[in-house]
C-alpha cells in the first residue's frame, strides 16, 4: 500500500529524513514510534503532500506521491498533530463542510456525517459547537473528518498525544475497528508501548533513519539476546556448583549473584538460543538444581530507550 | 450549482458571528452622520433650486468619496487575516490535503471577503439615495460608482491576501497590507511628486548651462505608476464627470510630464484595467505560495545550528 524509498529531507545544514525506508502493506496497522525531532511529522507531511522531499520516493497504490499528489490526495485522510477547529460550526456542520470540498452534498453528506459521527460514538454529540467539544472528543471528530471521502490509507500524527486513559481506549478501538474495515493506517507515537498493543508491526526512526522495523515480537526477539540469563537456583552449593560450572563457560561474558539468583550475560557472537540451550544442557548434566532458567524480557520502554540510544551519534 | 465550499463556509461563520453587524452598524452610523453634515453644510441658507441642484453633485461627491475611503480601509483588515488565520487556528494543514486546490482556496477566501465588502456598499444605497430624491445624479453614475469599488476591493483585496499567504501572523500580514495600500494610494504620489522636483531641479541646472530647456523630460514614463492608485481613479472618474474632461491631461501638462493622448483620454478605463490585472497576479502569486509542493520551507538558520551542535 505504501512503500517509501530512500527519502531525504533537509532543512538547511540539519538533515531531518536521511534515506528513510519504509513498506506498509494494505490493511496494516503501522506505528511509526521514535522520540521528538526523529523525522515522524516530516515522512507524514511528504507522504500526505504537505511537505516536499529532496530526494527519494513515495508511493502509495502505485501512484508517485511526490509526482502527482493530486490522485493523491483521494487517497489518503490526514490528521495532523495539532489542529485546530473552526469556531460557530457544530460538530456535523463541521463534517458537513469537509464533505462539500470533495462534492458530497446535501443528503449524501448528511448521512456520511451521521454514520461517520457515529463511527467515532459522537453521536449526541451531533448539535454541538466544535469548540465546546473535549480535547479527546476534538480528536475523534478530526478523525471522522479524515475519512469523509473514504481513503484507503489514514495517516495519524500522535492521535492520542493529550488524551486521558478513557480516551486513548476510546481512540485505539476505534482504530482497531477502522483496521478491521480494511483502512492501512500509520499512525506515529513517540511512546512504543502505546503503539505495540494495537499496531500488527512497528517501525522505529531515529535521527531521520528506521532503525528497526518488523512486529513487535521481532524486534524484541532481535533486541533480547544482550539481556542476561536469569538462573535461579534452590541452595547455597548448587549456586556455588553453578558459578563454578560458568566460570568455565567461554560463551559466558559476566556474572553477578544477588542470594540464589545469577544473571549472566553472554557474549553476542554466533545463535543466542543455541548458547542458551547449551547453558542449560552443562547446568542440568551437572547435577546443579537448578529451579527456573529464562532470558530476561525487558519491558518496551528499555527496548525503545536501548534501539534509540544505540543510534545516538 | 457547486458553490465554493471554503466561500460557503465562510459565510455561515460569518453570519454567526457578532463581529459582522457590528462592522455594518458602525459604517451605516459613520456615513449617515457624514451624509447630514454634508447636507447641512451644502444645503445651509441656500434656498434657489438651482442652487440645491448644484451642490447634490457635491453631496453625491463627498458620499461617494467617505464611501470609497471606508471600504478602502476596511479590505485589508477583512483579506490580511483569512489565509494567516487559518494557518493560526492550525485548520490550514488541514485543508491543503484535501482535493481543493490552493486556488481555490484563495477564491473562496477572496470572495467571502468581497461578498461582505459588497455588503457595506449596498448599505449605502439609502445614503447615497437622498442624491436622488432632489435629482442632478445619473443612474450611470451609481453603476459607475460601484463598479470602481468593486475593481478596488479585488486589487486591494487581492494584495491582502497575497500577503495573508506570504506571512504566518495575521497582525503582520495586516500591518502589511495596510502599508502595501499607504504606498498604493500616497507612495505612488509622493514619488511623482519627488520625481517632478528631481527632474525640474536638474533641468534648472542644465538651462543654467546651456540657456535652453531639455526638449523631453526625464523619467516620462513614471507618472504610468498612478495608474495603480485607485485614489486617482476615484478622481479621474469624478473629475471627468463634473469638472473637466482632460483633468489628468492637464495635470500632466502642468508638470510637463505628457503622455499619450489615448492614455490621459482613457485613465480611468486602463487604471481599472491594469488594477485587476495586478489583482490577477497577486491571486496567482498567493496560489503559488500556499501550494506546499511548489515553495521550499524557510531555513530558520538559528533553530537548525542548534539542533546541529
Amino acid at each position: 500500500m505504501l512503500k517509501i524509498t530512500d527519502l531525504q529531507k533537509h532543512f538547511g545544514s540539519f538533515q531531518a529524513l536521511n534515506h528513510l525506508n519504509l513498506e506498509i502493506a494494505k490493511g496494516e496497522l503501522f506505528g511509526f514510534v521514535g522520540p521528538n525531532g526523529a523525522g515522524k511529522t516530516t515522512t507524514m507531511k511528504i507522504i500526505s503532500g504537505l511537505m516536499r522531499a529532496d530526494g527519494g520516493e513515495v508511493v502509495i497504490d502505485g501512484i508517485n506521491a511526490l509526482k502527482d499528489s493530486r490522485k493523491l490526495k483521494e487517497k489518503i485522510g490526514y490528521m495532523p498533530d495539532f489542529f485546530g477547529v473552526y469556531d460557530n460550526l457544530k460538530a456535523y456542520e463541521y463534517l458537513e463542510f469537509y464533505a462539500s470540498v470533495y462534492g458530497i452534498l446535501g443528503r449524501d453528506a448528511r448521512e456520511l456525517c451521521n454514520n461517520l459521527l457515529d463511527l467515532v460514538n459522537l453521536s449526541d454529540k451531533a448539535d454541538t459547537y466544535v469548540d465546546s467539544l473535549s480535547r479527546g472528543m476534538k480528536q475523534r471528530l478530526c478523525l471522522a473528518r479524515s475519512l469523509v471521502h473514504n481513503p484507503e490509507l489514514l495517516i495519524l500524527d500522535e492521535p492520542a498525544s493529550g488524551l486521558d486513559p478513557r480516551a486513548r481506549f476510546e481512540m485505539k478501538e476505534i482504530l482497531r475497528n477502522l483496521c478491521s474495515m480494511g483502512k492501512t493506517i500509520l499512525i506515529s507515537s513517540h511512546i512504543l508501548p502505546e503503539l505495540a498493543e494495537m499496531c500488527s508491526s512497528i517501525g522505529i526512526i531515529e535521527h531521520g533513519s528506521m532503525v528497526a522495523c518488523g512486529s513487535v515480537e521481532d524486534i524484541q526477539n532481535t533486541l533480547k539476546t544482550s539481556n542476561p540469563v536469569i538462573i535461579k537456583v534452590t541452595d547455597t552449593k548448587g549456586l556455588d556448583d553453578a558459578i563454578l560450572l560458568l566460570k568455565e563457560n567461554p560463551e559466558v561474558q559476566s556474572i553477578s549473584v544477588q542470594e540464589l539468583t545469577l544473571s549472566v550475560v553472554l557474549k553476542e557472537e554466533g545463535d543466542a538460543s543455541r548458547a542458551e540451550a547449551a547453558l542449560l544442557s552443562s547446568l542440568v548434566s551437572s547435577h546443579v538444581p537448578v529451579r527456573s532458567f529464562y532470558r530476561e524480557e525487558g519491558n518496551l520502554e528499555s527496548l525503545f530507550m536501548q534501539i534509540t540510544a544505540e543510534q545516538e551519534p | 450549482m457547486h458553490i465554493n465550499p471554503i466561500y460557503r463556509k465562510e459565510l455561515k461563520l460569518g453570519t454567526r458571528s457578532l463581529k459582522l453587524p457590528m462592522i455594518f452598524m458602525i459604517y451605516t452610523l459613520l456615513l449617515t452622520f457624514g451624509a447630514d453634515f454634508a447636507c447641512r453644510i451644502l444645503f445651509d441658507g441656500y434656498s434657489s433650486s438651482e442652487s440645491i441642484y448644484a451642490n447634490v453633485i457635491n453631496l453625491f461627491i463627498w458620499v461617494a468619496i467617505g464611501e470609497f475611503v471606508l471600504v478602502l480601509l476596511e479590505i485589508p483588515a477583512f483579506t490580511a487575516v483569512s489565509i494567516a488565520g487559518e494557518r493560526e487556528r492550525q485548520t490550514l494543514d488541514i485543508l491543503l490535503t484535501t482535493n481543493l486546490r490552493p486556488i481555490q482556496i484563495i477564491l473562496g477566501k477572496l470572495m467571502s471577503s468581497l461578498s461582505t465588502l459588497f455588503l457595506l456598499t449596498l448599505l449605502s444605497l439609502p445614503v447615497l439615495s437622498i442624491t436622488f430624491s432632489i435629482g442632478g445624479i445619473y443612474f450611470e453614475d451609481m453603476i459607475r460608482l460601484f463598479f470602481l469599488i468593486l475593481i478596488t476591493m479585488f486589487f486591494i483585496g487581492s494584495l491582502g491576501i497575497f500577503f495573508s499567504t506570504i506571512l504566518k501572523r495575521t497582525s503582520s500580514a495586516t500591518v502589511l497590507s495596510y502599508a502595501a495600500l499607504l504606498f498604493i494610494l500616497a507612495g505612488t504620489i509622493a514619488i511623482m511628486l519627488i520625481a517632478v522636483y528631481v527632474t525640474s531641479v536638474r533641468e534648472q541646472a542644465v538651462y543654467l548651462q546651456t540657456g535652453t530647456w531639455p526638449a523631453e523630460r526625464q523619467f516620462h514614463f513614471l507618472p504610468l505608476i498612478l495608474l495603480i492608485n485607485p485614489g486617482v481613479t476615484m478622481f479621474t472618474m469624478i473629475a471627468k464627470n463634473y469638472f473637466s474632461q482632460s483633468v489628468i491631461n492637464d495635470y500632466f501638462e502642468f508638470i510637463r510630464f505628457q503622455q499619450h493622448t489615448f492614455l490621459t483620454e482613457h485613465w480611468f478605463w486602463i487604471s481599472i484595467l491594469v488594477q485587476i490585472l495586478f489583482g490577477v497576479l497577486f491571486l496567482f502569486l498567493a496560489a503559488r505560495r500556499l501550494d506546499p509542493l511548489n515553495h521550499k520551507e524557510p531555513v530558520r538558520k538559528k533553530k537548525a545550528k542548534r539542533r546541529k551542535r
